[in-house]
């Protein structure tokens, strides 16, 4: 299924000001299994809060 | 709810405070006991050379949150009375009389207190505290602390503004640190809410999970400040280090939480233990708002300075802040404390503050960020030498891993209105009709993470480019790269953003932009 990224939006528009000045990039995605990994790390510590037993007074 | 701060007072007394007046033993013979936190504004006012020092004797009934906080005392403590309530200001001018206040600007106002005198027999508690305060920040272009608040404040008959962080410091009866700790920030955050103590309390007391009565003296539990933070609709990142794995005080040190809560305007909270041999098992928490930069600091070359987000290394622009801004309600407003001072083994609790309806903290916006610099730096389709500029960052991020991020959010009028006002070092400026464009295609807030070098950002605070996120989606962990989040990569000579999807994932289209090398970094209000 096709997905339209919120970055489409900024394409459709810029491409009417820049015309022929549009150039394709060919990017391929690198390190994205490692830093998928480390962001739900930091996503799991977050829900882990909610079992939180730390007072401060 | 300014009215605490405008009641007129019942007595005024103006007091000379140059050469030989003493503060010590002015507090000493007037409150007959040590008060450390208003030595602090003391120091505040001599650090600012004040002149004069405006005592004001208020009615001790008190109005507004004062008297809230009185009704509330007298509910928890039948026993409870109010014995005394002053407000200090501190002046740069010599003032003598009241018609002196009258002609007097705003600008000579240094910072102000509200006093409280209170006794409970039945808790041993006789005492004074700071109910408020508020002082001007240093005056260094280093000492950085985003997006002020003015707070009205009547002096005399006549009301000032005055530019600060609130300070307010516990009593141990209906207020404890975690309570003083969200009322400095959420004053920030929502300066037109009457924050009382009261209304946090009532909060707190719906969420308590204890089987006993819930009592402010005891503390806030993490849950508690929670609610606190959502009631007020403030939205946050928080991590219990005691909760989560051992390695997360490693893997995401608390800095990484404070920093760019800090930079975004927000703040952040920093839970600790107290160490030493008479701390025992309490748990204190404080409010940070702002950092000081030194650019002469040493990041030498060495894992101590690098940040790795489980495969890559950077250095995060945190490395050349000293000190984090903070209250400590015991002791004051307005501390530089080093921003290693706090060992992470003492730390339990961070909690970043975000700009309203942030679904992300900026940890996950900077790892983001570091994979998307990466790929896009290795593509075969950067033409590296076509700008001396993308060389150096090319060389100083995929071969010697040295390039520089700083992330922080903000408004999408703040960045367009950046991007617009920028020149790069031969003085050209972004094609205006680039940013008319995006004015109605980008979400109100965006996380930035800039772009820099260590010869370039510490010493002339100037980057290289930025990469642009959505901050307003939330984002989708069951993916490795959530590219929804994507907006643009802004680097010298072009820009990028997603034009649409293969096989493969997205596929990148590229836009001249008229800067050709490094720009100044995004400031906000100091």
């Amino acid at each position: 299924m096709s997905k339209t990224y919120s970055s489409q939006k900024l394409t459709r528009e810029l491409s009417k000001q820049f015309g022929d000045q549009v150039r394709p990039v060919k990017i391929e995605m690198k390190y994205t299994k490692e830093v998928g990994a480390f962001i739900r790390k930091v996503e799991e510590a977050h829900r882990a809060t909610a079992n939180s037993k730390l007072v401060f007074k | 709810m300014d009215q605490h701060r405008i009641c007129k007072a019942v007595k005024t007394t103006f007091i000379d405070i140059t050469k030989n007046f003493s503060s010590f033993k002015f507090i000493e013979d007037y409150f007959l006991s040590e008060f450390p936190a208003l030595h602090r504004c003391f120091s505040l006012g001599r650090s600012f050379e004040a002149q004069t020092l405006v005592l004001e004797e208020l009615d001790i009934s008190g109005t507004g949150i004062v008297k809230e906080e009185n009704d509330e005392l007298l509910q928890l403590f039948p026993d409870f009375k109010p014995l005394g309530l002053l407000r200090l200001s501190f002046w740069r001018s010599r003032l003598k009389k009241t018609s002196d206040l009258g002609k007097t600007g705003t600008g000579e106002l240094i910072g102000y207190a509200i006093i409280k005198q209170d006794r409970v027999p039945s808790q041993s508690y006789n005492g004074w505290h700071v109910f408020e305060a508020v002082f001007l920040k240093y005056i260094h272009k280093h000492n950085y602390i985003p997006d002020g608040v003015e707070y009205s404040v009547l002096i005399g008959a006549k009301e000032f503004k005055i530019p600060g962080v609130l300070y307010c410091q516990q009593n141990g009866l209906n207020k404890s640190c975690a309570h003083v700790a969200l009322r400095t920030l959420l004053s920030r955050m929502c300066p037109t809410q009457p924050l009382s103590y009261s209304i946090m309390n009532q909060i707190a007391r719906i969420t308590y999970s204890g089987d006993d009565i819930y009592m402010p003296c005891k503390g806030l539990r993490v849950n508690q400040i929670r609610a606190i933070l959502d009631h007020f609709q403030v939205c946050y990142h928080d991590i219990d280090y005691e909760e989560a794995a051992s390695e997360r005080r490693t893997d995401i040190p608390y800095q990484k939480l404070l920093y760019p809560g800090i930079e975004s305007g927000c703040g952040g909270l920093l839970g600790f233990n107290m160490s030493g041999p008479e701390a025992g098992d309490s748990l204190h928490i404080i409010p940070f708002f702002g950092h000081t930069f030194n650019k002469d600091t040493w990041v030498p070359d060495a894992d101590a300075a690098y940040f790795n987000v489980g495969w890559g290394h950077y250095i995060p622009s945190e490395s050349w802040t000293s000190s984090f801004i903070g209250h400590d309600d015991n002791f004051g407003p307005n501390f530089c404390i080093p921003r290693l001072y706090v060992k992470k083994e003492n730390v339990c609790y961070v909690v970043e503050l975000l700009k309203p309806k942030v679904k992300y903290g900026g940890m996950i916006a900077e790892a983001y960020s570091l994979q998307f610099l990466h790929s896009f730096l290795s593509s075969p389709d950067m033409d590296h030498s076509s700008n001396p500029w993308l060389l150096r960052l090319y060389k100083a991020t995929i071969h010697e891993q040295r390039v520089v991020l700083r992330t922080l959010s903000v408004s999408r009028e703040t960045y367009l209105r950046h991007w617009s006002e920028v020149k790069d070092w031969d003085g050209n400026r972004e094609n205006a009709n680039i940013i008319k464009s995006l004015q109605a295609q980008l979400p109100e807030t965006l996380w930035i993470v800039e772009i820099s070098l260590p010869q370039l950002f510490p010493a002339n605070e100037r980057k290289i480019g930025e990469i642009v996120m959505d901050a307003l989606k939330k984002n989708d962990s069951s993916k490795d790269i959530d590219f929804n989040l994507f907006l643009l990569v802004r680097l010298p000579d072009r820009f990028y953003t997603i034009r649409g999807q293969n096989q493969y994932g997205p596929s990148f289209v590229s836009y001249p932009s008229n800067l050709k090398s490094h720009v100044p970094v995004l400031c906000q209000n100091r």
